[in-house]
């Protein structure tokens, strides 16, 4: 009996030692570098392009279409922003990945494959874009985002060189698409003293159109705006030195009066009039959009041959603060290289995106701004 | 016998003691074994079912009751880690009998150490990994507590686990930081940590005058380990594979030395955590000189030196998606290899001299020196610039793209589903870390400041918290006469704490840089602010500092304590009646002292305490919005000699405590005792200060915690009966807490301090021993049930982390306490207002101190058999174990929502606590030992824990701190759990001689 149980408690022991799970912890050796693929595009992107006609096209599951293309946009600064744009010999496009710092995983220069299939074409006022389809019907275009997703359609090939700029010294024409997603160096661009950005009185409140009360749209003027866009502090600094006091509440024909007047008590802020009133307050758009105030996309516009280009910069990029130097807000010409896209609306435009500032140099001698 | 060591006399009969006439009992308790000595048994004389006297044995296992009337007297005898049993003896004609050695062979399986739990990844948020109660001793209720209740983390009474005291040879061992039992610093030495005083709630001890909730004193001497041979081999399927350990003692020699070794080895992973593994190791040396009766003096030095990978909790929608409650997010395959990015790496060597004198059998003096000393390090993965690595980062969940309720405009159904099918596709670079992609990031990145060099995205840190930690404890006992006994001492603590980070691993890249992430989003125009070390960049050329494998970074800190007090507590003893009253009267004075100068909070300038840090000739220094200085550096003592009290940010606390118990013994072996005591405890180092990371600014309004507590407690024990009952009642108050967490509706990164937190524990605990009809079987029960509440609603001071900014100021957090749970509906089931148009609430839920049931029960039948097999089977049941509160979510902010408008809805959906379910558990366990010649014994354990395989267990968890914004209503993203392992089992095979 003794005997049988001693063996018995053996057998255990020698069975847990089977399943030992050996636990390693010395060194895992490097993993190995992930090959890159090689894949034959079957359309060029201005042939994708040219399916959009107005509508979002979803492309069906058997689909096998295939485009290429070199990634011309880094994120690395913030500036882009969950996308990436890749050229090839006809043309750019956005692909919307919806990741932030892509830049560490698709370098400016390396070859990407998209399948079509399952994505969508849609724009973006005016801007094409390939993303997927997006359920809220909201845009025309959704991101990817989910890794399966992207691992799925976008394929990452050898690094190549860098695309090379097609130098203008002219606007293309209004919305082609073949310059829509293209990386461009613009010649000879002068300050044009104007810039446009839209601001909120509360951004977690719906602001469309169908809400003018909670829009102020700062343009037709500089609203002393001398940096290329503008951090949260840099937006309060502006709104405490008053030098948006003179923007107005509301577009169109529907005006709510200078930022600076009391918030309507019946309006769609009349809880926070309320809550104010109850303190024995006055509550102003002002000190809502102060209270409210976010980094900030400001459009710096300039002027060359064939019209006016609007340079876009996010307020999330890092060179947010940085102020244009005088000299080029003085009229000086520069030559800007980003990537250039068309923005639909009741003034359309060109817009320029810069990966980072040295994108911008002056025109005189090539030397960067700073 | 010359020596009375470790006497607590109760007797009756003790006026008597110097009346002629009277006799005595004397003999030796010993190991069964191998016939050792067992210090610190417990014994209880009864005469005629009355309990006459108590005694422990000394550390040669001896014992004398003296002044014994004629009788047939009953002794039962007990000793932690053993079988009890009695003894009986007639004392005739006032002679004193001697009943020679009586050994009680070893009780069973509870092996239990530290290593029961495994350890947990909370985010750093000072969860600690605490054994429910050190020691069960022979307390009925705390034999079964102590492990049995271990496996939900039952801590006793709710209270936090620093206020339950751990001390190694006399010297107080909770960490001079946290508070927290310190028991990793000897797990794995179980031999040489076996032999301990233990007490619980108020009771008092020779070492100290202890708290509210237990001491337990580790003897560590070498001549307190069992003397002999004892190896051991134990494997279980819930944490680690395989221990093996090996002890030898010599027992005190006839030269007067005692030595005693204990080394172990901990290895392997196990059955239900995959990550979790361990590859510890473990070593105790001891050695003890004993000169004549008078002195002795002990040395003795341990450590744990190895590395365990850690658990993280997820939320319930990722165990779904798993299918599986055991998923641990912190590992990935590496080359096919199981690697886990949280990595505990320790080695923490202790080491004391102890001495003991005994000039008079009437007094006892103690000096013991500690010294604690090593390295302590965590490990986690940092980035900068890249994608959160985490497989169940929230971006990566189907939460994320759908929720039903419309307002949260998260449709994306489909996108829903593909992120669904991603983490069920089994394809590991999904679901775990995926260590191939964060090398190919770092291979192919590079930046300006190397054309070939790759600057790391990703680098595996290591978190250091290195101690220097020095004790000093004197301690004497004076048995002054019969009635009366003094006991007083003295502990003097100094703490030299270097907490920083380093590089552990820069995975494949080259280099790293030393800038705060935070502050390069958000000043990343402006380079000084951004670095973690300002002095190095203007030193080198406005360059800053480029970092390898090794090297310091991030945050760099001195922690300094200093601890010290005297205590003394009176004992009379009169006819059964024991009275002890005791205080104890300290100082406690901590600072930060910065090695860093951080870009963000420059400070003052070099050499000064007054004049602002100037660079390029600008004042960078940040200042509070008092205009006071704000500083990352310095801050030593000498510096602030004379400064203005009030802005040093150095803490001074008078600390004092307060302890009288009485103890009545009544005839028929029945006791009462009855507690009270009064606590004003320094608050803890890490739950002091801001950001200890960052600067030197303690919270505001920081100050001692209070605590009023009260127990009366019943004991019977007759005819191997035994029953203890307990009521308790507790008062805290004034209790802080900090924590760092980006905040959502601030789209920042946050300090926040909180301060005046209350809570109230009271209730019961029941635990008996029951012997049934058939001898060696018997029933064994223990049950405690609590109440363990918030009373106040705390206040707070929310900054955020890069500009000290502050975001809130000394304001309420109005649902901290309670929370509505229900309101007053009209007909049509909207809500009703009342005529201020408020919502009518109907209902209040309390919120509870979160981590242990407020209910648990036990109850097991044992068998024991003359041959030394034993059974048991166990049955348990825990209830009301709630989920640790974050107070983000019961902020006003966070109930109002974007919209700034309560609901009642959303007072329900934010504030309330959450409850976990009941839970009932079946435990089995068998055992054998064999005995040859008397010299050898050899033996096994078997336990199966959780025989149901029940796998829906919460044992703990916590709310995260961000929100989901609605365009109305904020939502708290899910709370992150952690589960208890399904069936599993534990073996342990000896062989001792």
């Amino acid at each position: 009996m003794k005997k049988t149980i001693l063996i018995a408690a053996l057998a255990a022991l020698f069975c847990a030692c089977e399943e030992f799970q050996p636990v390693f912890t010395s060194d895992y050796g490097k993993p190995e570098v992930v090959e890159t693929v090689d894949m034959d595009a079957t359309m060029t992107i201005l042939q994708l392009k040219n399916k959009y006609k107005g509508v979002p096209v979803s492309f069906d599951n058997d689909d096998e279409n295939i485009i290429s293309g070199i990634v011309t946009s880094s994120d690395s600064t913030g500036n882009f922003y969950k996308s990436i744009y890749i050229q090839d010999e006809t043309s750019g496009i956005e692909v919307k990945l919806g990741k932030y710092n892509l830049y560490n995983e698709y370098k400016l220069g390396q070859r990407v494959y998209v399948k079509i299939k399952d994505l969508t074409l849609g724009a973006y006022y005016g801007q094409i874009q390939l993303g997927y389809k997006d359920q809220s019907g909201e845009y025309e275009t959704a991101y990817l985002e989910i890794q399966n997703l992207i691992d799925r359609h976008v394929f990452r090939g050898a690094i190549e060189a860098k695309v090379k700029p097609e130098v203008l010294t002219a606007l293309p024409a209004a919305g082609n698409k073949a310059y829509q997603g293209k990386l461009v160096t613009l010649k000879g661009l002068v300050y044009a003293n104007e810039v446009f950005a839209l601001i909120y009185p509360d951004p977690n409140r719906p602001h469309t159109k169908e809400n003018p009360e909670n829009r102020v749209f700062l343009s037709d003027g500089v609203w002393n705006i001398k940096t290329w866009s503008l951090s949260e502090q840099a937006c309060k600094k502006h709104l405490m030195a008053g030098d948006w006091d003179a923007a107005e509440v509301g577009s169109g024909a529907t005006r709510f009066g200078l930022i600076t007047s009391a918030v309507k008590s019946d309006g769609m802020f009349s809880d926070y009039v309320k809550e104010y009133k109850d303190k024995g307050e006055t509550l102003t758009y002002k000190t809502m959009l102060y209270n409210n105030a976010a980094a900030q996309s400001i459009t710096q516009y300039f002027n060359i041959s064939g019209g006016s280009l609007g340079l876009r910069s996010s307020g999330y990029a890092k060179f947010n603060d940085v102020e244009i130097p005088a000299d080029v807000l003085s009229g000086t010409p520069v030559d800007m290289t980003g990537v250039l896209t068309w923005y639909e609306s009741s003034s359309p435009c060109w817009q320029l995106t810069i990966a980072s500032l040295d994108d911008v140099v002056y025109s005189s001698n090539g030397k960067k701004l700073y | 016998m010359k020596k009375l060591f470790s006497i607590i006399v109760l007797s009756l009969l003790a006026l008597s003691a110097y009346a002629q006439g009277l006799g005595g009992i004397k003999g030796y308790i010993l190991n069964r074994t191998d016939r050792s000595p067992i210090a610190g048994a417990s014994l209880v004389l009864d005469l005629d079912g009355t309990t006459v006297a108590t005694a422990k044995t000394d550390s040669e296992g001896k014992y004398y009751f003296e002044g014994l009337a004629n009788g047939s007297y009953r002794i039962d005898v007990s000793a932690d880690g053993f079988v009890g049993t009695s003894i009986f003896a007639i004392v005739e004609q006032g002679l004193v009998r001697d009943v020679m050695g009586v050994s009680l062979s070893e009780s069973t399986v509870t092996d239990v150490d530290d290593d029961s739990y495994t350890e947990f990844d909370m985010n750093d948020s000072g969860y600690s990994d605490t054994p429910s109660i050190l020691s069960g001793g022979n307390d009925p209720f705390n034999a079964v507590a102590s492990y049995g209740f271990s496996s939900v983390r039952y801590r006793a009474r709710g209270y936090a686990s620093e206020t339950q005291d751990v001390y190694m040879a006399g010297v107080r061992m909770n960490d001079a930081l946290t508070g927290y039992g310190t028991y990793s610093l000897w797990s794995g030495i179980n031999e040489a940590t076996r032999s301990k005083d233990a007490v619980w709630g108020q009771q008092t001890t020779d070492v100290g005058l202890g708290g509210y909730n237990g001491l337990t004193n580790i003897l560590g001497t070498a001549s307190s380990v069992r003397k002999g041979w004892r190896f051991s081999a134990l494997t279980n399927s819930a944490l680690y594979r395989l221990r093996l350990m090996g002890t030898y003692a010599s027992g005190p020699l006839d030269n007067g030395w005692s030595y005693a070794v204990n080394v172990s080895a901990r290895i392997g992973g196990n059955d239900w955590i995959k990550g979790v593994y361990y590859r510890s190791f473990a070593y105790y040396a001891g050695a003890e000189k004993k000169f004549g009766d008078y002195a002795k003096i002990s040395f003795a030095t341990f450590a744990t030196p190895g590395q365990r990978g850690a658990q993280n909790a997820s939320t319930q929608e990722v165990y779904d998606l798993m299918g599986d409650n055991m998923y641990n997010s912190n590992w990935g395959y590496q080359n096919g290899k199981v690697r886990n990015s949280r990595v505990r790496k320790t080695f923490e060597p202790v080491t004391f001299v102890k001495f003991t004198a005994t000039p008079t059998d009437k007094l006892e003096m103690n000096a013991t020196l500690l010294w604690r000393t090593g390295f302590n390090g965590y490990t986690a993965l940092d980035w900068f610039n890249a994608a959160d690595p985490r497989p169940d980062y929230y971006r990566n969940l189907p939460s994320y793209y759908y929720m039903e309720d419309p307002s949260y405009s998260k449709d994306a159904q489909e996108k829903a589903n593909l992120a669904t099918e991603m983490w069920q596709s089994g394809e590991p670079t999904y679901t775990h870390l995926d260590w191939g992609r964060l090398y190919n990031v770092n291979y192919a990145s590079r930046d300006v400041y190397s054309a070939t060099q790759a600057r790391s995205k990703y680098v595996q840190e290591e978190r250091h918290v290195d101690q220097n930690d020095f004790n000093l404890a004197l301690q004497a006992r004076w048995l002054i006469n019969s009635m009366f006994t003094l006991n007083a001492g003295l502990n003097a603590r100094a703490n030299y704490t270097r907490n920083y980070k380093k590089i552990a691993d820069l995975l494949g890249g080259d280099y790293y840089v030393n800038i705060d992430n935070f502050a390069e989003r958000d000043f990343s125009n402006t380079p000084y602010k951004m670095q973690q070390d300002l002095d190095y960049y203007v030193s080198h050329g406005s360059k800053p500092q480029i970092l390898r494998e090794g090297d310091i970074y991030g945050y760099n800190y001195l922690a300094r304590v200093n601890m010290s007090n005297i205590w003394a507590n009176g004992e009379f003893d009169w006819n059964g009646l024991h009275v002890n009253l005791g205080a104890e009267l300290g100082y406690t004075h901590f600072w930060r002292e910065g090695l860093y100068r951080k870009g963000l909070y420059a400070g003052y300038a070099e050499g000064s305490d007054s004049e602002p840090y100037m660079l390029n000739g600008e004042d960078i220094a940040a200042r509070d919005s008092y205009g006071n200085i704000i500083t990352s550096l310095g801050n030593s003592e000498l510096e602030h000699t004379g400064r203005d009290g009030g802005l040093n940010n150095i803490a001074k606390f008078f600390t004092y405590r307060f302890k009288l118990g009485a103890s009545y013994a009544i005839k028929g072996g029945h006791l009462v005792n009855a507690n009270v005591g009064f606590y004003n405890d320094a608050p803890t180092f890490n739950k002091s200060f801001i950001s200890a990371r960052t600067r030197n600014t303690l919270i505001p309004n920081l100050t001692t915690a209070k605590t009023f507590s009260a127990d009366v407690n019943y004991a019977w024990s007759a005819n191997g009966y035994n029953l203890r009952a307990t009521a308790y009642y507790s008062k805290i108050w004034d209790k802080t807490d900090v924590m760092s967490f980006y905040d959502d509706s601030q789209a920042t990164f946050t300090n926040l301090a909180m301060w005046g937190i209350s809570e109230r524990h009271a209730g019961f605990e029941i635990g008996f021993g029951i012997p049934l009809v058939v001898e060696g079987l018997s029933l064994k029960g223990a049950l405690a049930w609590g109440s363990h509440i918030y009373t106040s609603n705390p206040h707070m001071t929310q900054t955020v982390d890069n500009s000290a900014e502050l975001i809130y100021e000394n304001v309420e957090i109005p649902y901290w306490k309670e929370s509505p749970s229900e309101f007053r509906k009209m007909a049509d089931g909207s809500y009703e207002k009342d005529i201020n148009g408020n919502y009518i609430v109907s209902k209040y839920q309390k919120h509870h101190v979160a981590g242990s049931p407020e209910l648990a029960a036990s109850l097991s039948i044992n068998y024991r058999t003359k041959s030394y097999w034993f059974f048991t089977i166990e049955g348990q049941a825990f209830a009301g174990n709630y989920l640790s509160m974050s107070p983000v979510y019961r902020t006003q902010r966070a109930v109002n929502g974007p919209d700034g408008i309560v609901t009642p809805d959303e007072v329900i959906n934010m504030a309330s606590q959450e409850e976990f379910k009941p839970v009932g558990l079946m435990n089995v366990s068998v055992g054998k030992s064999w005995y040859l010649h008397y010299k050898y014994n050899f033996g096994f354990s078997l336990s199966a824990n959780n025989i149901l395989n029940n796998r829906n267990v919460r044992t703990g968890g916590y709310e995260q701190t961000r929100l989901i914004k609605s365009t109305t209503a904020y939502s708290r993203f899910d709370s992150k759990y952690f589960y208890m392992p399904g069936v599993n089992y534990m073996l342990n095979l000896y062989f001792k001689f």
